[in-house]
């Protein structure tokens, strides 16, 4: 039934399409019409990864809570609480990192790496990782917060404007000169960094699930907007953050306790923002659709309001959503109209 | 005296006719073309150019191994009469010329080719920010002088590409769009 649907081009077998290596639009199919090479790099790599390393992480703390058992309780908790943020920054920095070289080198690239300035974002990533690492160390020590909460604060600022020069520093330059060109670098990674401190922020205040319930949507539309925008490359990308945070969601359901969006928050801020600076500045993508697509997981903010926490948790949740749900549709919505120039 | 003109006169047109050792001519944007085609859904080619080429060709027929030829186009200026084709084909899915805003070739070795007026030129080509090598006949389709008494000449030459790899594998499917993308090189230039 299904071959007599199916167009013959649809039915490849795979040695074919690993000939053939490419990162979009790839014309391998399985008997269900699923382009798998692309699903394996962007979808099931990421959740598989994530899974792997969650699964580890519960290993670790059962063992962790039996080895601090009694009156070292409270130790063994917090080992288990910084394990949890480390194990899925860790997670989301390798499963990322590895969608990229699997889609990069499915297609082929040459001069690998980096084959241009955009694969500066696989040095995010690794920056993320270690990161994450950071952090693990200062949610161990708590008793010197203050000081630690400085230096994560200084390691998000240089990443946010290391990332922003590796960028869009040669997009930049073109146009501005003197002042306005370190103004540029200056202003896009402020921005970089208070949009990264404040999802941080709230991955500390509301429950993991909310917020990966809230950083899916958010990758999805970011994935969408950029392969819509013209570069389909970054769009799944993003495509690969939203399967960390899909199957961080998953695991945050049973694990409500571990602060596992904390990690994912790590990756996913610098990432997602690296990645819809690529969509401004290499594919002219709308500065409003932009803005969107940056103020979209901040939205979650809006459930912090007074009059709103205190309504009941799955109605300040759905107040959540909706606000997140208007600002990424928005964004998808500007990048799919019509354009004058007409039809391709 | 007429004798004297006259052979004053035939040398410096046969001098600025022919060409002669190393001459440097400039190309002229006006009067030349790169023009490229792909297929594509398998059935047809789609033709498209670029409107903006400059470079200078140093030329000495005499002696061929003595050329060289340089060669810039603008990404931006590919045209393939639809705008919304021609904007898809600037970003990054495929040029990206925001961030590679030149396509360029620069020959490495000249030598005279197997037919008359016929020039094998080996050189790099870059394109999407990869440079590779490349071997291209050209073949000298003439030289004239404009009213001006400036002396043009005229090259004409074709290569094929593999877009894939330029790391350019957007849509690779051969079915959807070709993956050869031939480009053909006419161009005129001036006199410096």
């Amino acid at each position: 039934m299904r071959g007599r649907i199916l167009p013959p081009e649809w039915k490849r077998r795979p040695a074919e399409c690993r000939e053939q290596g490419a990162w979009a639009g790839r014309p391998c199919y399985n008997c269900v019409g699923i382009n798998y090479i692309v699903l394996i790099n962007v979808v099931l790599n990421p959740c598989g990864i994530v899974t792997v390393l969650y699964l580890s992480y519960l290993f670790q703390s059962w063992y962790m809570r039996k080895a601090f058992a009694g009156e070292d309780a409270a130790v063994g908790e917090r080992l288990v609480y910084a394990f949890a943020i480390e194990v899925t920054g860790r997670s989301c920095g390798i499963a990322y990192f590895i969608s990229y070289v699997a889609i990069v080198l499915g297609g082929k690239a040459p001069h690998f790496p980096p084959i241009d300035k955009q694969d500066w974002l696989l040095a995010v990533a690794a920056a993320t990782i270690a990161f994450a690492i950071v952090e693990t160390f200062v949610a161990l020590v708590q008793e010197r917060a203050d000081r630690f909460n400085l230096v994560l604060f200084l390691l998000r600022a240089l990443v946010s404007t290391t990332t922003v020069w590796l960028i869009v520093s040669g997009m930049i330059s073109r146009e501005e000169t003197g002042w306005q060109y370190y103004a540029w670098i200056a202003g896009l990674s402020v921005l970089g960094l208070l949009q990264w401190e404040l999802n941080a922020a709230l991955a500390r205040r509301i429950t993991s699930f909310a917020m990966a319930e809230m950083l899916v949507p958010v990758s999805v539309a970011v994935s969408l907007a950029l392969t819509i925008a013209g570069d389909a490359k970054h769009g799944l990308l993003a495509a690969a953050i939203g399967a960390c945070a899909g199957t961080i969601m998953v695991a945050s359901w049973f694990s409500p306790d571990a602060p596992l969006a904390r990690g994912l928050v790590t990756v996913s801020s610098p990432l997602l923002y690296a990645l819809v600076l690529c969509g401004r500045y290499y594919a002219d993508a709308p500065l409003l659709l932009c803005a969107f697509l940056v103020a979209a997981p901040l939205g979650g903010w809006i459930a912090e309001l007074p009059p709103i926490k205190r309504l009941r948790p799955w109605q300040s949740g759905v107040i959540r959503l909706l606000f997140v749900a208007v600002l990424t549709g928005a964004a998808v919505a500007i990048a799919n109209a019509p354009k004058d120039s007409g039809e391709e | 005296m007429l004798r004297k003109v006259i052979f004053v006169f035939a040398v410096s047109m046969l001098t600025s006719l022919s060409a002669g050792a190393a001459d440097t001519f400039k190309i002229d944007p006006v009067h030349s073309s790169i023009v490229f085609k792909i297929k594509h859904f398998n059935a047809s080619f789609v033709y498209g150019r670029f409107n903006d080429v400059e470079g200078k060709i140093v030329f000495d027929e005499a002696n061929p191994a003595g050329s060289s030829v340089e060669l810039d186009v603008k990404a931006e200026s590919a045209d393939t009469h639809n705008a919304a084709r021609d904007e898809h084909i600037k970003k990054p899915d495929f040029l990206d010329s925001k961030q590679f805003p030149t396509i360029s070739f620069k020959s490495s070795a000249v030598a005279k080719g197997r037919d008359a007026d016929s020039f094998d030129i080996s050189g790099d080509f870059t394109l999407h920010g990869v440079t590779k090598p490349v071997k291209v006949t050209f073949v000298k389709t003439g030289m004239g002088l404009d009213p001006k008494g400036n002396t043009h000449i005229g090259f004409e030459g074709s290569f094929t590409i593999k877009r894939s790899d330029y790391g350019i594998n957007f849509m690779p499917d051969p079915k959807v769009l070709g993956d050869e993308i031939p480009l053909m090189i006419a161009i005129e230039a001036v006199k410096q």
